[in-house]
């Protein structure tokens, strides 16, 4: 544990920097736009990745299939290691120089603690699993691995010193079996004013229960506990936890470990902070967000050391008690912190409390203890609840119902199909989850097809010259309906090539002081960075200048091939300290005017939530500062992030005088947004509002019906009123829809249909040629694309047509692909029991998908889900 | 963790118990994984045993090991590629 023993801690970076990059790097299987670090697709695996890491693992997944295989091998391997450590309770020895240590601070300790008190404290509680939801709270989150993380904090708080973690788990089976049992009984139910309020006064209270680490109880979210600010939890709980403290606490800890947390530095400074924290605490009772930001925030970001306050504190001022830790918890302040807290809340607007509250939770949950909502019990049956939470989060939304089938629609009634683009997979990797991991048959609500369709890739060229989409529209026989024809309408947007960007010359001054703790501050900033070296190419330059109490480049203008390090210097970003936005700029645009590139994109990007504390801090001072670095042709985006210390006007007015544009950034998709119009503009989104509109020619077709994108249909009015929103879609993308259309002369046949109008133009008693040009053309659809240029107001109109089918133009794979498409679309209709698919068959679309795969990855995990998938329905 | 990777690991386990010969060769097995993680490095050990013995989570790692949450994963990295590498034989000689 000690620095001594633990060569490797003195260089930590050591393995970041050789070991570890001589291994395969994902880099050097990518096209450059991966943006995380090997290790991540072990903790990936591992379910560790905080969500935007995950995000980008998940992104990198999407390119590069063989690393799903890597990620299974992994868990593959770790359940397998996990389950022999399971099976072995004796366990597998620690190095020996390493381990005699422990062992010595387990000799004093494992005698005390015998199976007698493990039994007992066993059966005289209630597990969590046992209680009812409502003592656990609306947002309780039991799971597994906070049990885990309560029985580290029990583990380090109850065994006297940082080691104690080592010597439970040294002295398994016992001390396994006891805490596993402990951190089990320690589920308690607390609010969160309960929660924060002990964070708080937990390492200042010596009432006995002050042993408890507050993170013990940073876990207990939950709204449905008691409100009663320091009430103590549940009493049966409490019971043991004390109980299990005591056994703890009492037990006489080895001397060679009471020595060296008396020597302990960090144990003293410790005690020093919490005073100061103490005094802060009663001079900030009126801004106590403030106080949490600068204070207790930085505290816990102190983890290691926040562990050992209670208990490793308490006993470097108290050599002379050994055998007593509360002894040496007399060091605390004794301040009355519970009703001084008490009352600053009812000081305070009590809703605003309570946000604050909830945002240090949020951020100690966050920076401290992960991110980690899910509850334990399901994450062992649901082991990518990330995808579970997506779609949870997407269940809240308007998009969970149960879309309706949608019937025939005769063309003669309405000629025009309209609908949005939609370029959302997300339901394709439900269905997977479902499948292939839950072994249940998806429920029909969330079987989107066009998102299945969506999810693959196809070898649509794009277009040429100066247009942004291609259309490839290709008809043939209705794979479930013999009578039937089916239209697959292929959207390709342009590709646009890197090249034809200008060179970049980026400078990120990212403001990492205390205040940017929160999850939706500097994490975001991070996310947002690592969406935007996604883009980079080797010519653009990128700098990362950081300041707090000082500025500082931890990043010299970088190329965008050295996508490794750029990214290595995002992840170590770290906040703390005070803001000297001023130092910082400077700095940012010495940088940005020493790497400028003439005629490219030269730009300072201010990530910060405004909180300028130090330094130039008035905003007069950084106007005319900006004023002057303004005239060197270096443009200035300013992010806004969070909404604690977000000091709009200061910069709304830098911006202003900084030749800069100014957004907000408060979540991930905002970050994308920004990354996307901002930085990179026209780059990364070719069109917005691009809307799709299909006329069908009533001379050939005598009904249709668009499979999926039930719920991104639109008026046909729609189609032409650049006022109605609709989709945007990137360089590159693609969007494939299917028509199945009844020709004229079947319709007979549709089921659902209703009878044909009997006086509406083209109706059987009136001549077919009434339709106009559609008798005396081979068309059967006309199909027309609006879209708008990113940056324009305005739209464009694109226009296709389907001829007859002999004269159709065929891409090389396009077979295939259509093959494919109507394979995923048939999958979809039997997963949804459609009634409008008479001869559909499991057999026959299963065939078909094989033979369409080919080598592609993602489609050849398709068919294994389709065959899971039938078996599941028992076909 | 109940995904399908560990569920077929357990039934490989369990169908390869019930036969004598083959509950041997899954002991032999394990035994050499047992061997495998006690190779590992001091460090990197210690992150398996902790994170996968006793389901620690990686911050929690980096507390008890002082190490940063970046140091653990790389640790854990690398442990679970020297265990794949010896398991991937043994998996080899079952089938």
């Amino acid at each position: 544990m000690s620095n001594t023993n633990n060569p490797d801690k003195q260089n930590p970076d050591k393995y970041t920097s050789d070991k570890y990059t001589s291994e395969p790097h994902p880099s050097d299987r990518s096209s450059g736009t991966y943006i995380f670090e090997p290790w991540h697709l072990t903790a990936y695996a591992l379910d560790e990745l905080d969500d935007s890491t995950r995000a980008s693992v998940d992104a990198w997944l999407v390119q590069h299939p063989e690393g799903h295989k890597e990620v299974e091998a992994t868990r593959l391997v770790a359940d397998r290691v996990e389950q022999e450590l399971g099976r072995l309770p004796e366990g597998l020895e620690l190095d020996p120089a390493r381990a005699s240590r422990i062992q010595e601070a387990i000799a004093s300790t494992h005698t005390e603690i015998g199976f007698d008190g493990i039994q007992a404290t066993e059966v005289s509680l209630p597990s969590p699993d046992s209680m009812p939801d409502s003592m656990l709270g609306a947002n309780s989150s039991v799971s597994k691995r906070n049990r885990r993380r309560r029985f580290l904090m029990v583990m380090a708080t109850g065994a006297a010193a940082g080691l104690g973690g080592f010597a439970f788990w040294a002295s398994r089976p016992i001390g396994d079996r006891f805490l596993r049992t402990l951190s089990t009984e320690i589920q308690t139910p607390a609010s969160s004013i309960e929660y924060f309020e002990r964070s708080l006064e937990i390492v200042e209270h010596d009432d006995g229960q002050s042993q408890v680490d507050p993170l013990v109880r940073g876990r207990s979210s939950g709204t449905g506990g008691n409100p009663v600010v320091g009430e103590p939890m549940g009493l049966s709980s409490r019971g043991t936890l004390d109980g299990a403290s005591d056994k703890f606490s009492y037990n006489a800890p080895d001397k060679a470990l009471m020595s060296r947390l008396q020597e302990g530095e960090a144990a003293r400074e410790l005690v020093e902070q919490v005073e100061q924290k103490v005094e802060q605490r009663e001079k900030q009772q009126a801004s106590e967000l403030r106080f949490s930001k600068d204070s207790l925030g930085k505290n816990v970001e102190k983890t290691s050391d926040f562990l050992r306050m209670p208990s490793g504190g308490g006993l470097g001022a108290s050599p002379a008690s050994p055998s007593s830790l509360r002894g040496g918890l007399e060091v605390w302040p004794k301040k009355e912190l519970t009703k001084s807290a008490t009352q600053s809340d009812s000081k305070t607007d009590l809703s605003l409390g309570l946000e604050k509250i909830k945002l240090a939770e949020r951020r100690i949950q966050g920076e401290v203890l992960g991110d980690r909502e899910f509850p334990d019990d399901l994450l062992s049956n649901v082991p990518s609840r990330r995808k579970e939470n997506l779609d949870l989060d997407r269940a809240a939304g308007d998009r969970s119902d149960s879309l309706p089938e949608t019937p025939f629609e005769s063309v003669l009634k309405e000629p025009l199909s309209t609908f949005s683009i939609d370029v959302d997979t997300a339901s394709y990797s439900k269905l997977r989850q479902y499948v292939l991991e839950n072994k249940v048959v998806p429920p029909p609500a969330t079987i989107r097809i066009e998102e299945w369709l969506n999810y693959f890739d196809y070898g649509y060229p794009g277009p040429v010259g100066d247009d942004p989409f291609a259309a490839h529209l290709r008809m043939g026989d209705c794979p479930w309906n013999a009578k039937h024809k089916l239209v697959r309408v292929a959207i390709q947007a342009k590709k646009v090539a890197n090249e034809e960007r200008p060179n970049s010359n980026l400078v990120f001054l990212i403001d990492v002081s205390g205040s940017m703790a929160d999850a939706n501050k500097l994490p975001l900033v991070k996310k947002t960075l690592g969406l935007l070296l996604a883009q980079l190419r080797p010519q653009d330059r990128v700098a990362i200048v950081v300041y707090a109490g000082a500025a500082g480049c931890v990043l010299p203008s970088t190329g965008g091939d050295r996508k490794d390090q750029i990214l290595a210097s995002i992840n170590e970003l770290q906040s703390g300290g005070s803001t000297n936005g001023g130092q910082g700029i400077e700095l940012a645009y010495k940088i940005a005017k020493e790497n400028f590139i003439p005629g490219g994109v030269n730009r300072v990007v201010l990530c910060t939530d405004g909180d300028f504390n130090v330094g130039v801090t008035g905003t007069p001072a950084l106007v005319s500062m900006m004023q002057e670095q303004a005239k060197s042709n270096v443009f200035l985006t300013c992010l806004g992030y969070g909404i604690g210390n977000y000091n709009d006007s200061m910069m709304e007015q830098v911006s202003n005088q900084g030749n800069g544009t100014y957004a907000m950034v408060d979540s991930e998709l905002e970050a994308r947004r920004v990354m996307n119009e901002q930085l990179s503009g026209t780059l990364m989104t070719v069109a917005k509002d691009v809307k799709i509109q299909v006329e069908f020619n009533p001379a050939k077709v005598h009904s249709y019906r668009l499979i999926g994108y039930e719920n991104r249909r639109l008026a046909a009015a729609d189609f032409n009123n650049d006022k109605k929103d609709a989709g945007e879609i990137g360089a590159g993308h693609r969007v494939t829809a299917l028509y199945e259309i009844v020709p004229v002369g079947q319709d007979g046949t549709i089921p659902g249909s209703v009878d044909d109008l009997r006086y509406a133009k083209g109706s059987p008693e009136s001549p077919r040629a009434a339709a106009g040009l559609g008798e005396a053309s081979n068309e059967w659809m006309f199909l027309k694309i609006r879209s708008k240029r990113p940056e324009s107001s305005e739209s464009t109109k694109q226009e296709f047509t389907l001829g007859e089918v002999a004269n159709q133009r065929a891409y090389e794979g396009e077979q295939g692909d259509y093959d494919w498409a109507t394979s995923v679309a048939e999958f979809g209709l039997l997963m949804r029991r459609s009634e409008l698919a008479p001869e559909m068959q499991w057999e026959k679309m299963l065939g078909r998908a094989m033979d369409s795969a080919g080598q592609d990855a993602y489609r050849r995990e398709c068919v294994l889900i389709m065959q899971r998938a039938r078996d599941l329905m028992g076909k | 963790m109940a995904h399908s990777s560990h569920e077929l690991a357990t039934e490989s386990i369990a169908s390869l118990e019930a036969d004598p010969q083959l509950a041997l060769a899954a002991k032999e097995q394990r035994e050499s994984l047992e061997a495998s993680i006690g190779r590992l490095p001091v460090l990197e050990k210690e992150a398996v045993l902790l994170r996968l013995g006793q389901g620690l989570s990686y911050k929690q790692i980096a507390q008890v090991m002082e190490l940063s949450v970046s140091h653990v994963g790389v640790l854990l990295h690398q442990a679970l590629g020297k265990l794949r590498a010896t398991m991937n034989p043994d998996r080899r000689s079952q089938s």
